[in-house]
């Protein structure tokens, strides 16, 4: 019943802050941000926000599986990275739209950040397919931590990519990472932006975690029919 | 904005929209088939322990 009101307060506070961030776009921003290419990084930014946030809570939970042992951590670091790579995927293709828009391409190959991030992408996606492939669980966590290990690497590689080379990508704007900012009051929205897709992306992985409950169930049930 | 604009804008987020909503759709697809799989394996249990 907690987890149930849990799940609906935090679908409500995601609803609550994406309505706040396209009444802030469309009414409040000043004219300047009233252009596709700010009102699309206002989800494309948050949206690797959240995935990164996720794949590194998915990093420590693998890192605790490898110390402890214990599955309760392997599921959870399962359950994190799936829904950080579905934000992953909403990123890149909201990164290609907005590519389209503002250098008139879909993608380059010659970008650094492009090209770790689709590695990255590529790498959890592999991340996804080890753990259908191999059957027996505690060789299936060693590898899914390895991999989600190497993965976070990539992370730090993607969010370094603009200030190592020089490429496609602008160079960082934000004022937290020592750009000259956006503009007087046109970075909060990525914050609330931010919070709402955190909000979602916990509910989403709640709602994961307790399919992944319940798969241990049915294959202990299995066991024990097995058994008679 | 123009006609231009509003149609990269709205394309953005359709595009989010569509890759939350096809998780989502994808998460609810799986739900349902766990549970008929725990569904059966209860009722084959019982029986197996009635036997």
């Amino acid at each position: 019943m907690q987890q149930q009101l849990l799940k609906f307060a935090l679908a409500g506070i995601a609803l609550a802050m994406f309505s706040w961030v396209l009444y802030l776009i469309a009414y409040v921003l000043p004219a300047e941000a009233n252009v596709a290419a700010y009102q699309i990084i206002y989800f494309h930014v948050p949206s690797f926000f959240t995935c990164f946030t996720g794949f590194f809570v998915g990093l420590v939970a693998s890192g605790m599986y490898l110390a402890t042992g214990n599955f309760k951590y392997d599921s959870f670091a399962a359950g994190v990275n799936e829904v950080a790579l579905v934000f992953a995927t909403s990123g890149l293709a909201l990164g290609m739209i907005w590519g389209r828009y503002a250098w008139g391409i879909w993608w380059t190959w010659g970008d650094a950040r492009l090209v770790t991030m689709l590695l990255c992408w590529l790498l959890y996606a592999g991340y996804l397919v080890l753990r259908r492939s191999v059957e027996e669980p505690s060789t299936r966590a060693r590898l899914s931590a390895v991999i989600s290990i190497i993965g976070c690497v990539d992370v730090g590689i993607v969010y370094k990519s603009i200030d190592w080379f020089r490429t496609q990508h602008p160079s960082a704007v934000l004022e937290f990472r020592g750009g000259g900012g956006m503009g007087p009051g046109m970075e909060y929205p990525l914050l609330i932006s931010w919070i709402g897709m955190l909000c979602l992306g916990v509910l989403l992985a709640m709602v994961r975690m307790k399919q992944g409950e319940t798969s241990i169930e049915i294959d202990s049930l299995r066991r024990e029919a097995n058994s008679f | 904005m123009d006609f231009l604009e509003l149609k990269y804008v709205t394309g953005a987020f359709a595009a989010f929209l569509v890759v939350i909503l096809c998780y989502v759709l994808i998460v609810d697809a799986r739900g349902r088939k766990l549970r008929k799989e725990l569904e059966r394996v209860r009722k084959m249990v019982g029986s197996d322990k009635r036997e």
